[in-house]
């Protein structure tokens, strides 16, 4: 296959979802915009992200032109100018909301820590497509250092939320390259009962007067505490979980597909960004938001699909890395906004507001595409209608 | 590029099937929430969502106004604002308008109004806090300059509200009482009558904006607030002055824990003086220990000592028990079943008549009447003049004064309670006392309201004078008048004459009771008396509690009562009666005798 065919194998259902995801996105955030009574412009938000999604359109194609052998093998420059730009964040970068997470100017910033994400899913791929076997409990360290690294950097900062996705990445991305199931399952629910035991200690439990120590910034630990029981502080730490559920429990059967300055998503804290799965739910009701989690599910089993089609297990793995963290982002995002998961700041793909995830979730579609575009099979050349083989030309 | 082999590839599509499955129950579970919120639950959250923009305030009314006699106010309610911030909104505000200096700017609008620094300011606008009271009143001309300016202030709001000042500051204070951080009435009017002053309060229902603040144009009903009465007392504004002034002096020179003085018009019962020491300013009460806001008058019952001899006496000559010219054979203590209670004059005076034994205050001799009447006819006489239940004066906290019933008074007790020991009264009512003695007998209940006026000012309700009843006759209550005017002329009065004008009146020196025993080292002192003689026009009262340096009440009350009954004559214009026989002379000639 020369390269040249690759462009007519773009994955156009993939894409479609993208983008029926990505204008009812606008929609919500538009919806969102009305009830910020500090908004001037309430097409701000708006705008900004069309002009998002034109350059995560032009991030997607660079990634989807660069065949992803080629990426990989730029691997370590990739993995270290990630380390480099995580690390430069935690010196130099912008405060908001108690996090320093972004690094730029006044008018354009962005957040290494979202961009990263696609960086360790090619990194980590690369990685493991080098093994051979991965049955030995030792064939687990090298992937999950790779990961530990930018990890602490992220935690650092503090960003749990984007530590989680990565952790998500590297637990599908382990299990899809074949380490074994009860293995990884032991290993990642062994850590989650090992963290909750901690926090459990750390509320119960006393040394000597005091309580055993936490590697926990507080309001962690209220989200944590709140996600259990919200009403234990419904104004402080329980009022986002409070709000978020209020608001998608009035948008109904069908939603209200109306907002004022006045409405319900006005008490909704951060409603245009990691809580707009509340606002889609209270805008376009159960309708719509059943059948944005059914465009979600069939973008994730596309995933699949791709990721067992692909032509070589470098493409299987990244394909993987891509699902991993939609699937991840939407669970968690989603999740978070109907109680089911505790509260971090992980955005909703192609909803919610914000141009560094914009970007880190186009360049994932960019991976899947040019992973699905380089796969094994039958290719239609122009003006014939007997399919040839693809990989005919393959060395 | 390694193909990857059969097997292996054919593994890696199960885990993907794996996978595939887990991502189907990922989606069912999401599913399954979004349909327990949305359609099963949906009413849940809906009521919810209308609980929380749609609130309903209250509007608070305006408070009536308090005024003494001649309408001079006491207590009013005056408009201010209430300043409260929402630094969150400040924050948000800042960051999306890219105005980093916001913070800045809107501390120094509010420093150019309200009484902090910008630092102060600056700190009090920044964190995350959704909700911070700035300044609960800021006066009405203030409060509007940041109405003006509120474009420039986002996250600032500012409310109307009243103030509750009190312009005579000090002045009558313990009747006037004040009112709490939430215009609540906690102690003296304001307490008593706090729903007839608060009137009734209007409310309003309103939307939220999700940042806190207000929307005023999505008002939904609104019921306007009923301004509450006023109260005029009868408290005369110049009397209470001077009877505080002259009372704050007398208990800094004997540096006593306390004081009151009670003055009565005894016609009406109206009071038209009520002082206490030490004392409190309304405005700003709570830099104050809470003991200063004790109305001692009505709230502490103290014994009243030989002021309560008057009660006894009124008794014995009204049952005939015994006449002003009845002989005693003083000798200095009487030995009630087989106990000494000796009199204050440790050998007696002789053979003294029952007039000389008030004038003197001869325990001895009100000791025997008391016995020969018995506790029924004393307590009945104590209970006719306004003893034994609260005085219904109209303050909070009147108490009953506190007593031995009468089923378990012995001869001892009786003996002691005829000399005004054993027992506990409160000033007000030892005042009702002394003043239904001037008034011939007929007792008049207290009274510290004389009307209530509508908010424009319309007199809604006029209190009429009480009459509780009569306790001793014309003809006894004139055989008091002479042995009290006596008790001024001759007795242990004469440092409460005022030349010029005739008083009669009555000394008490009290043992107070400490730890439950009578204290040899605490004294409660006092003077009752009224005039001038033969229409009085006052009734008054001075007590003092625990005078240090010199005990007894003609020493240490009677000057005080003496310098206000003739200030009093002064204020009213009376003149003196210079031709009068009253022997002045007496008073420069004696020692003082005290008792």
């Amino acid at each position: 296959m020369t390269e040249a065919g690759v462009v007519r194998r773009i994955d156009y259902l993939t894409l479609g979802l993208v983008a029926v995801l990505g204008a009812v996105g606008l929609y919500v955030i538009r919806a969102a915009s009305v009830s910020l009574t500090f908004l001037q412009d309430k097409m701000y938000f708006v705008d900004r992200q069309v002009l998002w999604f034109v350059v995560g359109g032009i991030v997607a194609g660079v990634l989807f032109a660069i065949p992803y052998t080629t990426l990989a093998k730029w691997s370590r420059y990739i993995y270290w100018f990630m380390f480099g730009m995580l690390a430069f964040v935690l010196v130099k970068g912008h405060t908001a909301l108690g996090a320093s997470r972004w690094i730029g100017t006044q008018t354009l910033q962005i957040q290494p820590s979202e961009i990263a994400k696609v960086m360790i899913i090619v990194t980590l791929a690369n990685l493991l497509s080098r093994k051979q076997s991965m049955k030995r409990w030792r064939d687990l360290i090298s992937p999950i250092l790779h990961v530990a690294l930018p990890v602490v950097l992220i935690i650092k900062q503090p960003d749990l939320g984007t530590a989680l996705v990565f952790i998500a990445i590297l637990a599908g991305m382990l299990y899809m390259a074949g380490a074994p199931g009860p293995r990884l399952l032991l290993l990642f629910g062994g850590g989650l009962g090992l963290a909750v035991f901690w926090i459990y200690a750390h509320l119960n439990l006393t040394i000597g007067g005091h309580p055993i120590p936490l590697p926990m910034h507080t309001y962690q630990l209220d989200r944590l505490i709140s996600f259990i029981n919200p009403n234990a502080d419904p104004l402080g730490t329980g009022y986002n979980v409070i709000q978020s559920r209020v608001a998608v429990g009035t948008g109904g059967l069908y939603g209200l597909h109306h907002v004022t300055t006045n409405s319900q998503l006005a008490f909704l804290p951060e409603s245009y960004t990691d809580f707009i799965f509340a606002v889609l739910a209270n805008q376009m009701g159960f309708v719509g938001a059943a059948a944005v989690l059914f465009l979600y599910f069939l973008l994730v089993a596309r995933g699949l699909f791709i990721a067992a089609n692909a032509k070589d297990r470098l493409g299987a793995l990244i394909a993987t890395g891509v699902v991993a963290m939609i699937g991840f982002h939407v669970l968690e995002s989603a999740g978070m906004a109907i109680g089911i998961m505790p509260v971090a700041g992980v955005p909703l793909p192609f909803m919610s507001y914000g141009g560094s995830a914009l970007m880190a979730d186009a360049g994932a579609i960019g991976l899947l595409l040019n992973v699905w575009a380089r796969r094994e099979g039958l290719v239609f050349r122009v003006g014939e209608t007997r399919p040839v083989v693809a990989d005919a030309a393959r060395p | 590029m390694v193909p990857p082999d059969a097997p292996r590839r054919r593994r890696f599509q199960l885990r993907a099937a794996a996978a595939l499955l887990l991502a189907v129950l990922w989606a069912a579970w999401l599913l399954w929430r979004v349909t327990a919120i949305q359609v099963l639950h949906s009413g849940t959250y809906a009521a919810m969502a209308q609980a929380e923009d749609v609130h309903t305030f209250t509007i608070p009314a305006t408070r009536g106004s308090i005024l003494d006699a001649h309408g001079h106010v006491l207590a009013l309610d005056v408009p201010a604002y209430t300043i409260t911030a929402a630094p969150r909104v400040i924050e948000q505000t800042a960051r999306t308008t890219n105005d980093p200096g916001l913070l800045g700017q809107e501390a120094h609008l509010l420093a150019r109004v309200l009484p902090y620094s910008v630092g102060q300011l600056r700190s009090a606008l920044s964190g995350n806090s959704w909700y911070r009271l700035i300044d609960p009143f800021v006066a009405s001309a203030r409060g509007r300059v940041l109405l003006n300016e509120a474009n420039a202030l986002p996250g600032i709001t500012v409310m109307p509200t009243e103030q509750r000042s009190y312009p005579s500051g000090r002045l009558a204070a313990q009747v006037v009482g004040f009112v709490n951080g939430s215009g609540v009435g906690v102690a003296g009017i304001e307490e008593q009558d706090n729903a007839l002053l608060a009137g009734k309060a209007g409310s309003e229902t309103v939307a939220f904006a999700g940042n806190g603040e207000l929307l005023p144009a999505w008002t939904h009903k609104y019921t306007a607030p009923v301004a509450g009465d006023s109260i005029q007392l009868t408290i005369d504004g110049s009397i209470q002055r001077e009877a505080e002034k002259l009372l704050a002096a007398d208990v800094k020179h004997w540096k006593a824990k306390n004081g009151t003085i009670i003055i009565m018009d005894p016609k009406t019962g109206a009071v038209l003086a009520l002082a206490n020491y030490p004392t409190f300013n309304p405005n700003t009460y709570y830099t104050f220990s809470p003991v200063n806001f004790t109305d001692w008058a009505v709230q502490d019952p103290i014994p009243p000592g030989s002021i309560f001899k008057p009660v006894t006496a009124s008794a014995g000559l009204q049952d005939g028990v015994v006449q002003p010219t009845t002989v005693f054979d003083t000798i200095g203590y009487k030995i009630v079943n087989g106990v000494r209670i000796n009199d204050w004059m440790p050998n007696g005076w002789g053979p003294i008549s029952f007039t000389r034994g008030l004038e003197l205050s001869s325990d001895q001799v009100f000791m025997t009447v008391g016995l020969k009447l018995g506790v029924q006819r004393l307590y009945a006489m104590a209970k006719a003049y306004g003893f034994f239940h609260p005085s219904n004066v109209g303050l909070p906290g009147d108490s009953n004064g506190i007593f031995i019933p009468a089923s378990q008074v012995n001869a001892v007790d009786l003996a002691t309670i005829a000399f005004g020991q054993g027992i506990a009264v409160t000033p007000m009512q030892e005042a009702t006392m002394i003043s239904a003695v001037a008034n011939g007998g007929v007792v008049m209940q207290p009274q510290i309201r004389k009307a209530v006026l509508s908010p424009s000012g319309q007199v809604v309700q006029s209190m009429k004078p009480i009459t509780e009843g009569r306790a001793i006759s014309p003809f006894v209550a004139h055989e008091l008048h002479v042995m009290m005017e006596r008790e001024v002329g001759y007795g242990t009065g004469i440092p409460a004459q005022v030349k010029g004008y005739t008083w009669a009146g009555k000394t008490g020196t009290a043992q107070q009771v400490v730890n439950g025993r009578t204290s040899t080292s605490v004294y409660v002192s006092s003077y009752a008396g009224y005039g001038p003689m033969p229409h009085p026009r006052f009734a008054m009262i001075v007590m003092l509690n625990d005078p240090r340096g010199a005990i007894y009440g003609a020493q240490v009350s009677a000057p005080t009562w003496a310098k206000m009954a003739a200030w009093l004559m002064k204020y009213w214009r009376i003149p003196p009666n210079l031709s009068t026989n009253l022997p002045n002379g007496v008073a420069q000639g004696n020692s003082i005798p005290p008792g």
